[in-house]
C-alpha cells in the first residue's frame, strides 16, 4: 500500500504534465505580479508574489488566492529532479538535456539561497561624501561596518548633446585590515577604473575578531553606482550595495 | 525552369518597385542644389545633431520630424525636401513662418492656436503666445502638456532658423552681419585700449554697436546651450561642430570655423537672393574647406544620403505587400497558381533582401549592432522572421510560412514607420547602453528569440485559419506545420533563454543585481516559460497538433506583452518607447490572437483519415 502510494507520488512528481502546468502557471503568476507592481510597487509585489508560498491577488474588489513563487520554485525543483531521474538518457543528447535541466535546479536553488543570505540596497553619495548607511530596497536602513567614499564622479557627454557617453568613477577597495584606522587609511587608496559601466566597488573580507566582536560581520559588499540617477541633472549617483545579510 | 517568363517579369517588376521611393523622390521633391546623391549638394554637407555627425538632409529631417512628424515640409508651394526647407529657413527666417508645419494632437490647443486641423504655423504660436503660455502653466493637465510641447516646438523652430547663419532682426545679409560684428568688435577693443592708455573711461557711444550685437548673440547662444539635443551644429571646428552663433561669439574660434561660418553666410545670402550660381560657387568653397580640414567620414555621409533617398524600408514594404497579393491570387486562381507563386516568391525574396539591406545600411551609418531602440527592434525582428519564413518556403514549399513571413515583415515596417515622433533618429547611445558587445549579446539575441515566437505564432495562425476553409482532411497538413512550429519554438527557446541570462549578467554589471523582477525582466521570463511549456507539450506529446498550434498562437500575446506591453506600464528601468495610444493597438492585437485561438478546437468532420 505504502509502496503503491510512493509510486504514485513519484509518478506525479516526475510527470511532464506537472512540468508544463508549473511553467504555464508561473507565467500567469509573473503576469499577475507585473500588473500588481504598477499598484503596490516592484519591491512589495516581489515579496508578496515571488517570495511567498501563498498569496492573495487583489484586483480592486476581486480577491483571488494564489500559490506563491516559493511553492512554484520548490515544486519545480522536485519535478526537475524526479523527472531527471525518471527520463535521463545516455549519449550526447541525453547528457545535454540533463545538464540543461540540472542547471535550472541550480538557478532556482541559488535564487533561494540569495533570498536567505543576501540583502540589497543603495547608498546615495555626492562627490566627496562618504556614508556607512545603506537603504535596503524594502526601505529599511542598515549600517555597514565601513564607509564608502565617492572620491570622483565624471560624466562624459557625446559632443554637442546632452546624452551621457561614459560615467567614470574612482573606486575605493577596502582590504582585510587590523584596525578601523588602518582600514580608513587603506580606503583612501585610489584606484581608477575606466569602464563603460559606472562602478564603485568596495570589497571587504574580515572576521568578527578583527572588528572587535561588537561589530556585526560583513563578509563582502559591492557597491555600484547607478548611472540613471544622473539623467535628472543631479550630481548624486546612487550606489547599490550587496552583501551578506547581517546576523545580530 | 518552368515559369521562366513569370520569373523574369517578376524580377523586373520587383526591381522597379524597389526603386519606386527613389524615383518618386527624383520626380517630385528633388532639387539638385539641395539634395543629390551623385553631385555636390547642400544636403550632403556634414552637420552634427544629438552628438552624431550626419548629412544636413538627415539633421533637417530630424528637426522636421520632431516639429510635425513628417520628413518633408508641406508648404503652400508644394512639398519640399527637409534640407531645402532648413537652408531656406536659415536664409530667410520669415519665409516659412506662416506655413503650418508644427503639429499638436490636442483639440483644445488647436482651437487656441486657430490651427488648420492638427497643424499650426510659427506665426500662429507667436500671435497666441500669451494664451499658450498660460495654458502651459496649467499644471498636469493634457492641455498644459500639449501647450508645453507646442512651445518647445516653437523654440525648436526658432533654433532651426539660425542653423547656418545668425542675424539680428534688422539685418538682412548674414555675411554683412559677420563683417559688422567684426568691425564693431575691433572698434570697441581699440576704444578700450585707447581709454586704458589715456587713463579715461571708454566712450560708451563707440562701444554701443558691439554691445548691441553681443547682447543679441549672447542671448541666442544661451538659448542654444540650454537645448543641446535640438540644435543642428553646422560649423566645423577643429575637433567637432558648433553653431554659427557660438562661432561668432567665441573669442578664440579657430580659423577654420570662422571661414566656414562666412561661407555658410554667403550661401544663405545667395539663397535669399535666389542666386543659384552664387550658392553653387559658395558650396564648392565649403566642400574644399571641409576636405582640407579632414576628420569627416565622407563615405558614411554618402551612404546615409543614399539611404535617405532610396528608403529601403518603404521599398521593402511595397514588395512584401505585392508578394502577399500574388500568393493571395495563387490561392484563388488555381490554373495560374504556379506562375503566381513563382512571382510571389521573387517578390518575397526581394523584400527580405531589401529589408536586410536597410538594416545593414543603418548598422554601417550608426556603427552599432542592429537593435538599439524600439524602432530598430521592430524592424530587425520583422527582417529575421521574414528571412526564416522565406527560407522555409523555398526549402519546403509551405505557402503558410511565406505568407506569415511577408505579413510579419510588412507589419513590422508599418509599425516602425508609425511610431510617433521617436522614429528612426539613430541617436547616440547613453552611457549604460553604450556597449556594442552587450547590445549584440543581450538585445539582439532576445530579439531573434521573439522573432522565432512570432513567426511560429503566425505560421500556426495561418494553418488554423486555412483549416477553417479546408475542404480536405487537414490532419496531415496540421501535423507537418506543427513540426515546423515546434522547431521554430525550440530555436526561440534557445535564444530567449540565452538572451535573458545574458541580460541578467549585463544588469549585474551595470545595476548591481542579476535579477530584480523589473517588468521587462518579468516579460522575458514569461516568454521563456511559455515557449518552454509549448516545447514540452509537443515533445512529450501531451496534446493534439491542433491544440499545440493554438498554444503557439497564444505565445504571440505573451511575446507582444513582453516586448511592448510592459513598456506601457511606465514603471521600472526599461520603460522606453511609446505610451500614447499603445494600449489600443496592443488590445487589438491580443483580441485578434484570441479570436484565432478557438480554431484549434475545429475538427475535420468530412470523410477521410484525419491524423488527429
Amino acid at each position: 500500500m505504502v509502496r503503491k502510494l510512493l509510486k504514485s507520488l513519484y509518478d506525479i512528481c516526475s510527470s511532464r504534465r506537472l512540468a508544463v502546468g508549473l511553467m504555464v502557471y508561473a507565467a500567469f503568476l509573473v503576469f499577475v505580479a507585473t500588473i500588481a507592481q504598477t499598484q503596490i510597487g516592484i519591491e512589495a509585489a516581489k515579496s508578496k508574489f515571488f517570495e511567498s508560498f501563498f498569496c492573495l491577488a487583489e484586483f480592486s474588489a476581486v480577491k483571488v488566492p494564489l500559490v506563491g513563487g516559493a511553492t512554484v520554485g520548490a515544486l519545480a525543483v522536485v519535478n526537475l529532479l524526479a523527472s531527471g531521474w525518471r527520463y535521463a538518457r545516455g549519449g550526447v543528447y541525453g547528457f545535454g538535456m540533463s545538464i540543461a535541466h540540472m542547471a535550472l535546479v541550480l538557478l532556482i536553488l541559488s535564487g533561494a539561497l540569495q533570498y536567505f543570505m543576501r540583502s540589497e540596497g543603495s547608498v546615495m553619495l555626492t562627490e566627496g561624501a562618504e556614508s556607512d548607511t545603506v537603504a535596503l530596497r524594502n526601505g529599511a536602513k542598515i549600517k555597514i561596518p565601513f564607509k564608502i567614499k565617492l572620491v570622483k564622479f565624471d560624466a562624459e557627454y557625446w559632443s554637442g548633446s546632452s546624452t551621457p557617453k561614459l560615467f567614470e568613477q574612482t573606486r575605493i577597495p577596502a582590504r582585510r585590515l587590523g584596525s578601523p584606522e588602518n582600514r580608513r587609511n587603506e580606503l583612501a587608496r585610489l584606484v581608477r577604473r575606466l569602464d563603460v559601466l559606472p562602478n564603485v566597488v568596495c570589497g571587504q573580507r574580515e572576521n568578527e575578531r578583527a572588528v572587535g566582536g561588537a561589530q556585526p560581520r560583513a563578509a563582502a559588499a559591492v557597491a555600484r553606482s547607478r548611472g540613471d540617477v544622473l539623467r535628472n541633472g543631479s550630481d548624486v549617483p546612487a550606489a547599490n550595495v550587496r552583501g551578506k545579510r547581517r546576523r545580530q | 525552369m518552368k515559369n521562366k517568363f513569370a520569373f523574369s517579369s517578376a524580377l523586373m517588376l520587383a526591381l522597379a518597385a524597389a526603386f519606386l521611393p527613389a524615383c518618386a523622390w527624383f520626380a517630385f521633391t528633388a532639387d539638385p542644389l539641395y539634395d543629390s546623391p551623385f553631385s555636390p549638394s547642400l544636403g550632403t554637407l556634414p552637420a552634427m545633431k544629438g552628438g552624431r555627425v550626419m548629412p544636413v538632409s538627415s539633421a533637417a529631417a530630424d528637426v522636421l520630424k520632431s516639429l510635425g512628424g513628417s520628413v518633408k515640409a508641406r508648404t503652400s508651394g508644394g512639398k519640399i525636401s527637409a534640407s531645402k526647407w532648413l537652408w531656406q529657413l536659415s536664409a530667410d527666417s520669415r519665409k516659412f513662418s506662416g506655413e503650418k508645419l508644427l503639429r499638436t494632437d490636442n483639440r483644445e490647443l488647436q482651437k487656441i492656436l486657430g490651427a488648420n486641423g492638427r497643424y499650426f504655423s510659427y506665426d500662429d504660436l507667436a500671435n497666441n503666445y500669451e494664451k499658450v503660455a498660460d495654458a502651459a502653466n496649467g499644471g498636469d493637465s493634457k492641455l498644459a502638456k500639449a501647450a508645453q510641447a507646442a512651445l518647445e516646438r516653437g523654440m525648436e523652430y526658432a533654433l532651426a532658423s539660425n542653423t547656418f547663419a545668425q542675424k539680428t532682426p534688422d539685418e538682412n545679409s548674414a555675411a554683412k552681419q559677420i563683417r559688422d560684428w567684426q568691425a564693431a568688435l575691433s572698434a570697441a577693443s581699440a576704444e578700450i585700449a585707447d581709454a586704458k592708455k589715456d587713463g579715461r573711461e571708454p566712450d560708451r557711444k563707440k562701444l554701443a554697436p558691439a554691445d548691441a550685437i553681443f547682447k543679441y548673440l549672447k542671448n541666442a547662444d544661451a538659448f542654444e546651450t540650454a537645448y543641446p539635443d535640438r540644435v543642428v551644429n553646422a560649423v566645423k571646428t577643429d575637433s567637432a561642430f558648433a553653431t554659427p552663433t557660438h562661432t561668432m561669439l567665441e573669442r578664440g574660434s579657430p580659423e577654420l570655423s570662422r571661414k566656414h561660418a562666412e561661407i555658410y553666410a554667403e550661401i544663405c545670402d545667395a539663397l535669399a537672393a535666389n542666386d543659384v550660381p552664387a550658392a553653387r560657387a559658395a558650396l564648392e568653397k565649403a566642400r574644399t574647406l571641409l576636405q582640407s580640414a579632414g576628420g569627416i567620414n565622407r563615405t558614411r555621409l554618402f551612404v546615409e544620403t543614399f539611404s535617405n533617398i532610396f528608403e529601403p524600408f518603404t521599398g521593402g514594404f511595397i514588395l512584401y505587400a505585392a508578394a502577399l497579393v500574388f500568393f493571395g491570387f495563387a490561392g484563388l486562381i488555381a490554373s495560374r497558381a504556379d506562375a503566381l507563386k513563382t512571382m510571389g516568391g521573387v517578390f518575397a525574396a526581394g523584400a527580405v533582401a531589401l529589408h536586410i539591406a536597410g538594416i545593414a545600411l543603418r548598422m554601417y551609418i550608426q556603427m552599432r549592432p542592429p537593435v538599439t531602440n524600439l524602432y530598430s527592434s521592430i524592424v530587425f525582428t520583422g527582417a529575421v522572421a521574414a528571412a526564416i519564413g522565406a527560407g522555409i518556403y523555398f526549402s519546403r514549399k509551405y505557402v503558410s510560412a511565406v505568407v506569415a513571413a511577408c505579413a510579419a515583415g510588412a507589419a513590422s515596417l508599418v509599425v516602425a514607420m508609425n511610431l510617433p515622433y521617436s522614429g528612426d533618429t539613430m541617436g547616440m547611445m547613453r552611457a549604460v547602453l553604450n556597449s556594442n558587445f552587450w547590445l549584440t549579446a543581450h538585445v539582439s539575441t532576445i530579439m531573434v528569440g521573439y522573432c522565432g515566437i512570432f513567426l511560429a505564432g503566425f505560421i500556426a495562425q495561418a494553418r488554423l485559419v486555412a483549416n477553417l476553409f479546408s475542404r480536405e482532411n487537414f490532419g496531415a497538413a496540421t501535423g507537418a506545420v506543427s513540426r515546423t512550429v515546434f522547431a521554430l519554438l525550440g530555436f526561440a527557446l534557445l535564444f530567449t533563454f540565452a538572451g535573458t541570462m545574458l541580460g541578467g549578467i549585463w544588469a549585474d554589471m551595470s545595476w548591481g543585481r542579476f535579477w530584480g523582477w523589473d517588468p521587462k525582466e518579468n516579460g522575458a521570463l514569461m516568454t521563456v516559460l511559455w515557449t518552454a511549456a509549448a516545447v514540452h507539450l509537443k515533445a512529450a506529446r501531451l496534446c493534439s497538433d491542433r491544440f499545440f498550434l493554438g498554444f503557439a498562437v497564444l505565445g504571440n500575446i505573451v511575446a507582444a506583452w513582453a516586448w511592448f506591453g510592459v513598456n506601457l506600464l511606465g514603471i521600472g528601468m526599461h520603460s522606453y518607447g511609446f505610451t500614447d495610444g499603445g494600449w489600443i493597438w496592443l488590445g487589438a492585437f491580443v483580441a485578434s490572437q484570441l479570436a484565432v485561438f478557438p480554431l484549434c478546437f475545429l475538427k475535420f468532420r468530412g470523410t477521410g483519415n484525419a491524423k488527429k
